[in-house]
Parts: structure tokens; C-alpha cells; sequence
């Protein structure tokens, strides 16, 4: 096995034990983990391997925060990175969310909208409404933000946000990508061994080309994220989680489907999944950004050399 | 462009054809991207101009063995330039397209054959295409029926191909012909020159409105046993591999053509109305799958890799993308896809027709779909297909 692959390897190892049982890694232990460390020798193995664990065993920590706060230079044992809901100007009311319990950190930082671009306004903690996330996934431990953004100070605007957006974007396609492999599997293994008219339902045609459709989206949103990883622009990290979406959302049509009347169940796994990825596809939502991106791209852009 | 094949990059390639292409502007004008011509005939003869030039300048000759006429080198290189070309406004002459799908398996499983004459076929002095399917043998292949039967010291095929591609244009067909029993173990692939005796090709007139492919009849037609490609009986091998290629180098070629269809669509859409736009990147999104994809099994194609049955993964994503591409182009268009009568209305309309074949050549969609839920992600065999 190369270097490479044993770091991957036993970090793999380490991130299962970490999460075993969909368990939160606090902070403290993901960076006791030597994540500073890894995330500078060995960003994309480092991001890779610990975001999609976390995705397929439901873990919840700040990683994808940490992956943004580390460009922005943000110390995260003090200032926790917040991920507005919609967009938040000066004057409109914040509305954010928090991949950690507020009461951990003393201030709060939001990215808010300026004609310059993206600024970053702190806050102490103390001044906004903080609670924790109870919503469609309690499990994922978030938080809630909420305050008067004409309270603000702001700075000037961050040239480095789009490049953390990339980042970020990337890491969060990654988790979901964790999320959607974990459903796959477990509707594989599901229709290998439920029987209907004397046969395992998975040798029926129908059954079989909704799980292929779901891995054929989930292998697309895999190949955009080593384009990403090897170019780190902004348009192909974002297609990244845009793809990565795309696939959660087959997953979530087709592996319900083929579960039948045992996937909607509380007691079946399914829906904690579920959940997870309508989660978090709220964060950094592609959309907005990925049309003016594309449309340059797509005219004058030189594409990502993928050959060598 | 002649150095040896040890110096060259797919960056030193795509530098190098950009500076050439330049250098030799207007004189592949017809060959231009926006430029294509109505009729498939028309378009290869400018294709086939441009396709010799870069023969004879160097640029294609990367990534094929000197025995077939090459300067050596992986096969990555040639997938550079295809892609550069396409970035630098031009099209993928159309026997390229075909030459990928043929070329690499006839080298590894015929190199006499092919020293004699894909040399030819590379420099676009000759067209090939293949003759696979049959009437009664589509997404069943296996099932074919054409014979060769052994005639003195070679062969004689009778039997009917169809589907064949650039058929009307082609001179000789890598054919799969039954010589032994039932099955894929009874194949052998076959290169017949198309004007041999007892062959007769017909134009098929596509919904596209083109000519885009053909049907072939042989009556005894006589073939040398030195025509055989790969071992007597070893036809489904070879035509697996061949098959590797075309999910491979094939689905990269026409990404970078999808590439080009997409922008052209968006510049020549002034006002992008946010419905569009969404539409657009989108379909960008899935075009960077592709890309990536195909780029991944090219590098393990030239690396020497099998790889495997998730190859058919890039099959399905270059037909669904392939007719995504061409929705937008369908989309954006809006009421004159339907009513305009302008060479750029009839060229995307055209397009559009022939995407819709994307998901039924080289393996049907449910096919490949199958393949990965049962080879790849290990579902019981279906019973009925």
C-alpha cells in the first residue's frame, strides 16, 4: 500500500471508530485527532475520508466549518462560523445556522451581503438569540442563530469567502455523498434478501435500474469532486455539492421506494438518513451562485486539466 | 509536430495544435464547430481535410504505436488533442469519432491487419465502421445469425448488418460474423472491405432527416482468414474491449463536443431568463461529471486497467447527458426549434434527433443499467431481459 494509502486507510479506520453509532465528535477530539495537521499535509484525504464517515454513520461535528474557518483564519475554539439562512444584509434580521451548540463559543460570525461582496460581522454570542436546531434532525446537534444584523460591525468585504464557499461546498458534498452511500448499501443488501413471488426483489428489472440510477448519481457527483479537488475553483467545487444533491435526492426517491411499507417505519434506519440529507442541504446552497458561474464557465471558461 | 512521443504532455499537445491551428487559420474554416453542414456527406468531407492535416502535422499520430503509422505514447495524448481541437472552435472530424470505437482493439487483437491498414483510417484516407448489430440481434448480440462459413483458405459471410454508422461513407466494416455454435463463444470479428462481392450496403435515412447509417447484406461474400480479428471464435472478447473503448475514449470525445454544443447554445442566447440559466448549469454540472468520468477511464484505458463492469456507469452518463445537452440547446431555442428553417435551427434539430439514439447504440440504457445493478452492485440476476 502507498503512503497515501495507508494515511487513508487508518484514518478511514479512525473516523468509523470515532463515529461508530452516529455519535457527535466534539471538537475537542477532532482536533486531538491532529486535524491541523492533516488538513494542511493531506487536505483532500483528510476531508474526504472524515466528512463522508461522518455522512454514512450520521456523525455530527464542525468539520465542514472547520474546513471554511481555516481559510478565513478563524480560531474555532472561540468564534464559531455561522451559515446564513437565505441572504443577510446590514439592517435585515440574521437568521443562521451553527454546526455546534452556541453556549461552546463566545462569539458568532455571519457572513453578510454588501455591494463589496461577503463580509464577516461578529457577534458576541450573548447578544443573539441562540437555540439549539430541533427541526427535521435533533440528531445532527446544530444550532440556530437568530438577531438584529443592524447590530452589526462589519470590516470590509473577505476576498478569500469565494475560495472558502469552494472549500466548504466541497467538504459538504463529500458528507452527503457518506450519506447517500450508507442508504445505498443498506437498500442493496435490503432487496438482495426480500423475497415476493419466490424470487429476491432485487432481480426485478425496475427495482435493479432504480438502485443503479441512484449509484450511476452518486459515481457523477464522486467524479465531479476529483475535478474540483484538482482545479479547487469555484464552479467546479460548487457542482460538486450541486451533483452531490442531485444524488441524495435519487437516493432518497428510490431506495424509499424499494424498502416498501418497512422503510416507512420509525423503527427502520431509512428515515434518520433521510433527514440527515434534507438537512443538510440547506447549507450553502449552490443555486444562486452556480448559474453566474456556469453561464461564465461554460462560455469562456478553460476546463480543468482532468489528463494527467 | 514530430517530437518523440517521451517530451510530449497533453499540455505541450494542447499548446502546440492551439499554435497550429492559428497558424493555419481559415484554411479548416469548413471544419468549424458552428460551421457544420447539413448533410453528413458534406461534413466529412470537410472533416476528412482537416483530419489528414493534423495526420500529417503530428498531432493525431500521438498515442498510437509506430506500427500503425504513430509516434508512440499513451493514449492520453490523444484524448488532449481531441479535446483542444473542440476548444479551439473546431469539431471532432466525424471518422475520429469511429476510428476510436475500432482502432485500439484491432491493434491489440489484430496487429498484422492493422499495420496494413489502419494506417489509412487514421490519416482519414479511409472510413470504417462497424457492423455489430443485426435485425434480429440488438441489445441481444449474442444472438446474431450472420455466418461465416470456412471456403477454401478463407471464409465467405452471408447475412444482414445494420445500424452500422457513417456506413455510406465507410470502405471497410469490423463485423461480427458466427462461426462456430450458439452464444458469444461461437463469434469471430472480421475487417471486410465493403466493396467486396456479394455486399451490398443501403442507406438508412435516420430521424434526423441524415443519412447516419446503413444496412449491409452479404450474399457469400468471400473474406481472407488473414481478415480475421482476434482468433476464430474469440469475436465477444474483442468486441468487449472494443466496447471499453468506446465507453471510454468515445464518451470523452463526445463530452468535449457536448462542451462545445452547450456554449454555443448560451452565446447565441442574448437574454438567459433565470428558468434557463438554472437549466444551463445544471446540465453543466452533469457535463463535469461526464468529463471527469470518461478522463478517469481513458488514464486506466492507457494505463493498461480493466475497468470493468463500471465502465457502463460512463455509458449511461454520456447518453443522459448527451440528451440533456441537447434539451437545453432544445429549450433555449425555444419556438423556432419547431418552426425556424435556418441552418442553425436544422443543425440542432438534427442533433436533438440523433441524442435521442444515445441511450439505445452501443448498449441500450436498461442494458447498461443491468449491467451495474448486477455486476456492480451485486443484485440477483434478473430472469426476464
Amino acid at each position: 500500500m502507498s503512503d497515501a494509502g495507508f494515511v487513508e486507510a487508518s484514518l478511514r479506520a479512525t473516523a468509523q471508530e470515532l463515529f461508530a453509532g452516529g455519535t457527535e465528535l466534539e471538537l475537542g477530539r477532532l482536533l486531538a485527532l491532529g486535524w491541523d495537521d492533516l488538513v494542511s499535509e493531506e487536505p483532500r484525504t483528510a476531508v474526504t475520508v472524515l466528512a463522508e464517515e461522518q455522512g454514512r454513520a450520521l456523525g455530527s461535528s464542525r468539520l465542514v466549518e472547520l474546513v471554511m474557518g481555516r481559510i478565513l483564519g478563524i480560531n474555532p475554539k472561540r468564534h464559531a462560523l455561522a451559515f446564513a439562512l437565505g441572504t443577510t444584509t446590514c439592517g435585515t434580521e440574521v437568521d443562521a445556522v451553527l454546526l455546534a451548540d452556541a453556549d461552546a463559543v463566545s462569539e458568532v460570525i455571519v457572513p453578510i451581503r454588501s455591494e463589496g461582496g461577503i463580509e464577516l460581522a461578529s457577534f458576541e454570542a450573548a447578544t443573539l438569540r441562540c437555540e439549539p436546531v430541533v427541526g427535521i434532525d435533533p440528531a445532527a446537534q446544530w444550532g440556530r442563530v437568530r438577531g438584529d444584523a443592524g447590530l452589526c460591525t462589519t470590516s470590509s468585504p473577505t476576498l478569500r469567502w469565494p475560495e472558502t464557499v469552494a472549500a466548504g461546498s466541497l467538504a459538504l458534498a463529500h458528507e452527503l455523498l457518506g450519506v447517500v452511500s450508507h442508504m445505498l448499501d443498506i437498500a442493496v443488501e435490503h432487496v438482495k434478501e426480500r423475497h415476493q413471488f419466490g424470487v429476491a426483489i432485487g432481480s426485478f428489472q425496475a427495482v435493479q435500474h432504480r438502485l443503479a440510477d441512484t449509484f450511476v448519481q452518486a459515481e457523477a457527483a464522486r467524479a465531479v469532486t476529483r475535478t474540483a479537488w484538482a482545479g479547487q475553483d469555484r464552479a467546479t467545487c460548487t457542482a460538486a455539492l450541486a451533483a452531490a444533491r442531485r444524488a441524495a435526492d435519487a437516493a432518497i426517491e428510490h431506495c424509499h421506494q424499494v424498502f416498501g411499507a418497512m422503510g416507512c417505519t420509525w423503527e427502520h434506519p431509512l428515515h434518520r438518513f433521510i433527514r440527515r440529507a434534507l438537512l443538510l442541504s440547506l447549507l450553502l446552497d449552490p443555486d444562486e451562485d452556480l448559474r453566474s458561474l456556469v453561464l461564465s464557465a461554460v462560455v469562456t471558461g478553460t476546463p480543468v486539466e482532468v489528463l494527467v | 509536430m514530430t517530437a518523440s512521443a517521451a517530451e510530449v504532455t497533453p499540455s505541450l499537445l494542447r499548446t502546440e495544435l492551439t499554435g497550429w491551428l492559428a497558424a493555419h487559420d481559415g484554411a479548416f474554416d469548413g471544419a468549424r464547430f458552428s460551421a457544420e453542414s447539413i448533410t453528413i456527406e458534406e461534413t466529412m468531407a470537410t472533416d476528412l481535410e482537416l483530419q489528414r492535416a493534423m495526420w500529417d502535422a503530428g498531432f493525431t499520430r500521438y498515442g498510437w504505436p509506430e506500427s500503425v503509422g504513430g509516434l508512440g505514447g499513451t493514449e492520453v495524448l490523444r484524448a488532449a488533442v481531441y479535446e483542444q481541437l473542440v476548444l479551439a472552435g473546431y469539431r471532432i472530424p466525424l471518422a475520429m469519432l469511429t476510428v476510436e470505437t475500432l482502432g485500439p482493439a484491432m491493434v491489440v487483437f489484430a496487429p498484422e491487419l492493422s499495420s496494413r491498414y489502419l494506417p489509412a483510417c487514421l490519416r482519414g484516407d479511409e472510413v470504417w465502421c462497424q457492423g455489430f448489430s443485426e435485425p434480429e440481434a440488438g441489445s441481444d448480440l449474442a444472438s446474431l445469425r450472420c455466418r461465416a462459413t470456412p471456403q477454401g483458405d478463407g471464409y465467405e459471410v452471408s447475412g444482414q448488418k445494420v445500424w452500422s454508422s457513417l456506413g455510406t461513407m465507410s470502405q471497410r466494416t469490423a463485423m461480427l460474423a458466427r462461426t462456430g455454435g450458439p452464444g458469444h463463444r461461437g463469434l469471430s470479428m472480421f475487417l471486410v472491405d465493403l466493396d467486396a462481392p456479394g455486399c451490398e450496403v443501403r442507406p438508412i435515412r435516420a430521424s434526423s432527416g441524415r443519412d447516419e447509417f446503413v444496412e449491409i447484406f452479404f450474399d457469400e461474400t468471400p473474406v481472407g482468414a488473414d481478415r480475421l480479428v482476434g482468433e476464430e471464435g474469440a469475436g465477444w472478447n474483442v468486441a468487449m474491449s472494443l466496447l471499453q473503448w468506446e465507453r471510454g475514449m468515445y464518451a470523452w470525445q463526445r463530452q468535449a463536443m457536448l462542451h462545445a454544443h452547450l456554449a454555443e447554445e448560451v452565446r447565441s442566447t442574448p437574454d438567459l431568463d433565470p428558468g434557463a440559466a438554472r437549466l444551463v448549469a445544471d446540465t453543466w454540472v452533469r457535463l463535469t461529471a461526464l468529463r471527469s468520468a470518461s478522463a478517469r477511464t481513458v488514464k486506466r484505458l492507457a494505463a493498461g486497467e480493466n475497468p470493468g463492469p463500471e465502465i457502463s456507469v460512463d455509458k449511461v452518463l454520456l447518453s443522459t447527458t448527451e440528451q440533456a445537452v441537447l434539451d437545453v440547446r432544445r429549450r433555449l431555442r425555444g419556438a423556432e426549434f419547431a418552426l425556424g428553417d435556418t441552418r442553425p435551427d436544422e443543425l440542432v434539430r438534427a442533433e436533438w434527433f440523433y441524442s435521442r439514439m444515445a441511450t439505445i447504440y452501443g448498449g441500450a440504457l436498461e442494458i447498461q443499467r443491468s449491467i451495474i445493478a448486477e455486476r456492480v452492485l451485486g443484485l440477483p440476476r434478473g430472469v426476464g431481459r
